[in-house]
Parts: structure tokens; C-alpha cells; sequence
């Protein structure tokens, strides 16, 4: 009767396990979809931004340029998003569109840094200059 | 950034110039991507209709439409029932169309944009040109190689302004579509700073100017249907 009981309790048990495993199979597999379009939307978005470019926006056009890389934002190639799920879908764009936002604004930030010093630097140059002369 | 510049100068330069010629374009197509180990193969139709709409139904490894017009792209599930529409200020590329409008110019629509010939060599049978980008765009576009043998594109390479490899493609099995030579398989090596993607095209059954059929030219996604609206 006890081994029978045992033997019941294994079963349950083992049922239990499979039946979890089941379950966590799909959600593990989206899982797996969202962090592997994250790291493509992210790897894809820092390829095609080009930084140098954001940077010279920021130097050249100070708080203008700065304005411009929080508004333009690059499409996501539409190749990348063929035959993919989507949670892969969702997390790439979302993933692409911030990462190329933050290497936009951040050279750019760092351009208009660098420009304004340099503006700032040329001034005081320039004042010394005149106060030398008179 | 420099592809997608070159590929949308060389569609709407194409698109434009061909507008006559080429309505409407169906194909099937077969893209395998080789990357880090990893290879994944994506099966399915193309129909294009110009200038730019394009309706991409993809059946290989999932159930999926791709819609593009213009500046809108819609993704939707059959299955999963579920759609993202993104809205772009800019157009978007269209995958495997440009391929064949570019294709169907001599020097693949290079002089359109501006390129100029700056040089040529040729290796056996093969005639190599090297193209300069226009003068105003050096800064984004890269030079440009082809590569044409007794008078067929089997050979096109593409470089960033630094001068440095980002794309390379190799055309074989080519079929006469409209008077021009048209590849239908592609290979490709492609460069970026995440590392290099071997990506392998085929087409078949490339069909130009037919009449598309009614689920395509008035596709409307079920009301039923949840869409995430991305505003880009």
C-alpha cells in the first residue's frame, strides 16, 4: 500500500516536472527572441550611425545640431526584420531606435561641448588680445 | 549609414528612370544569413509595385507579411495575430527589389547619382571599372567597383568614404529579363563593426509587369487585429 503511494507520488511528481518544462519552453523561446533582437537592433543601429558626423553636427551647429539628433532618427533596415517573430520585431526596433538615438545625441553632445569650448577658448584669446594692444 | 544612403539614391534614381519599363515585379526568393556560426534561411514572395510599394510575404521560417509604402512599414502575424506598423519621416529600403531595378542598368545606376568612372583593369575575362562617388556626397558615399564578364554584372563592390570594404557581391545564373542580364542568385560578404555576414540570395520565378493579385493590391489588415504603432 506505502510503495504504492510512493510509487504514485513519483509519477505526480515527474508529471509535474514535464508539464512545467512544457510551459516553459515558449517563454523561454521568447525570451531567447527578445534578448537576441536587442543585441541585433543594438549591433545594427551603432553600424549605421555615423558618429563622426553627429559630432561634427554638434561642433558646427551647437544646440541646432543637438536639436536635429534628438529629432532624426535612421529607419531600421526592413531585411533585418524578415522572418523574424514579433517579440524579436519589437524588441530590435525598440532596441535600434535607442541605441542609434544615444550614439546621435551623445557625439553630438560631445561635439557641442568641444564647440563651445573652442568658441569660448577664441573669445578669451581674442579679449586678451585687445586688452594687450591697448 | 553609407548602404542605406547608395541603396535609397540608387532605388529612387531606378525607381524614377524605369517607372515606364517596370511596373510591377514578382518574385520568389530564398535568403540564407551565415553569421558567428549561425545560419538562418528566410523563404517566400516578393511583388513590387511602382514606385514605391512593396508586399512581402514570407513563409519560411514563420508566417509573415512585410507591406512597405513609402515611409510606412507594416509587419503583420496571420498567426499570431499581431501587427507593428512603424511611420518614418524618411522612405524606407525595399529588400530584394533593388537588386533587380539596379540591375537593370549598365553600370547600375551609378552615373544616374553621380559616380563617375575613374578607372578600369581587366583580370581574365573579367573588365573591372572603379567608380568615384559625386563630390558633394564624399563625405557618406564610398567608391564603388564592378565587375562585368562578356558584358554581365558578376561582381560589385562597395566602400565606405575611409575607403575600408563594406560590401561585396558575386551574381551568377543569370536569365534575360527585359532585354538585360539578371542574376538569380546573389552572394554576398558583408563588413560591419559587429563583423562580416555571409548572406546567400536566390530568386525564381522573376516575373516583371503582371498584374499582381487582389490580396496584395488591396491588403487590409483584419479589424480583429492588435497594432503597435511605432511613430519613428
Amino acid at each position: 500500500m506505502k510503495r504504492a503511494g510512493l510509487k504514485h507520488k513519483y509519477f505526480a511528481s515527474i508529471a509535474f516536472v514535464v508539464a512545467l518544462m512544457v510551459l516553459a519552453v515558449p517563454i523561454l523561446a521568447q525570451q531567447g527572441e527578445i534578448a537576441a533582437g536587442r543585441v541585433a537592433g543594438a549591433q545594427a543601429a551603432r553600424a549605421s550611425t555615423n558618429g563622426t558626423m553627429w559630432f561634427a553636427a554638434g561642433c558646427l551647429f551647437g544646440w541646432l545640431g543637438l536639436l536635429v539628433a534628438y529629432v532624426i532618427q535612421p529607419n531600421p533596415p526592413a531585411t533585418m526584420l524578415l522572418g523574424k517573430s514579433p517579440e524579436y520585431v519589437a524588441a530590435y526596433t525598440d532596441s535600434y531606435r535607442m541605441t542609434a538615438r544615444g550614439v546621435q545625441t551623445g557625439r553630438a553632445w560631445t561635439g557641442c561641448i568641444v564647440g563651445t569650448i573652442v568658441q569660448v577658448v577664441g573669445y578669451v584669446l581674442l579679449v586678451a588680445a585687445a586688452e594687450a594692444t591697448y | 549609414m553609407h548602404i542605406i544612403i547608395l541603396s535609397l539614391m540608387l532605388a529612387f534614381g531606378l525607381v524614377a528612370d524605369e517607372a515606364q519599363k517596370l511596373d510591377t515585379i514578382f518574385l520568389k526568393f530564398e535568403r540564407k544569413v551565415v553569421r558567428s556560426g549561425s545560419t538562418e534561411i528566410v523563404k517566400g514572395r516578393a511583388y513590387y509595385q511602382s514606385p514605391q510599394k512593396l508586399f512581402v510575404e514570407v513563409q519560411e521560417p514563420i508566417d509573415q507579411i512585410m507591406l512597405i509604402d513609402g515611409g510606412v512599414m507594416l509587419i503583420y502575424y496571420p498567426v499570431e495575430q499581431k501587427a507593428f506598423r512603424i511611420k518614418s519621416k524618411a522612405l524606407f529600403s525595399m529588400p530584394f527589389i533593388q537588386a533587380i531595378l539596379s540591375v537593370m542598368k549598365d553600370d547600375y545606376g551609378l552615373t544616374e547619382i553621380g559616380y563617375t568612372l575613374s578607372k578600369h583593369e581587366k583580370k581574365g575575362d573579367t573588365l573591372y571599372t572603379h567608380w568615384n562617388p559625386p563630390r558633394k556626397l564624399k563625405k557618406h558615399l564610398g567608391k564603388f567597383t564592378l565587375g562585368t564578364a562578356n558584358g554581365v554584372l558578376v561582381y560589385a563592390e562597395a566602400r565606405n568614404p575611409k575607403g575600408k570594404t563594406v560590401v561585396k557581391s558575386s551574381f551568377s545564373k543569370h536569365v534575360e529579363l527585359a532585354g538585360k542580364q539578371f542574376p538569380l542568385e546573389v552572394r554576398s560578404e558583408i563588413f560591419d563593426k559587429s563583423g562580416r555576414t555571409e548572406e546567400f540570395v536566390s530568386y525564381s520565378d522573376v516575373k516583371l509587369n503582371i498584374p499582381l493579385p487582389e490580396k496584395v493590391t488591396s491588403f487590409k489588415l483584419p479589424d480583429s487585429i492588435r497594432v503597435d504603432e511605432v511613430e519613428w
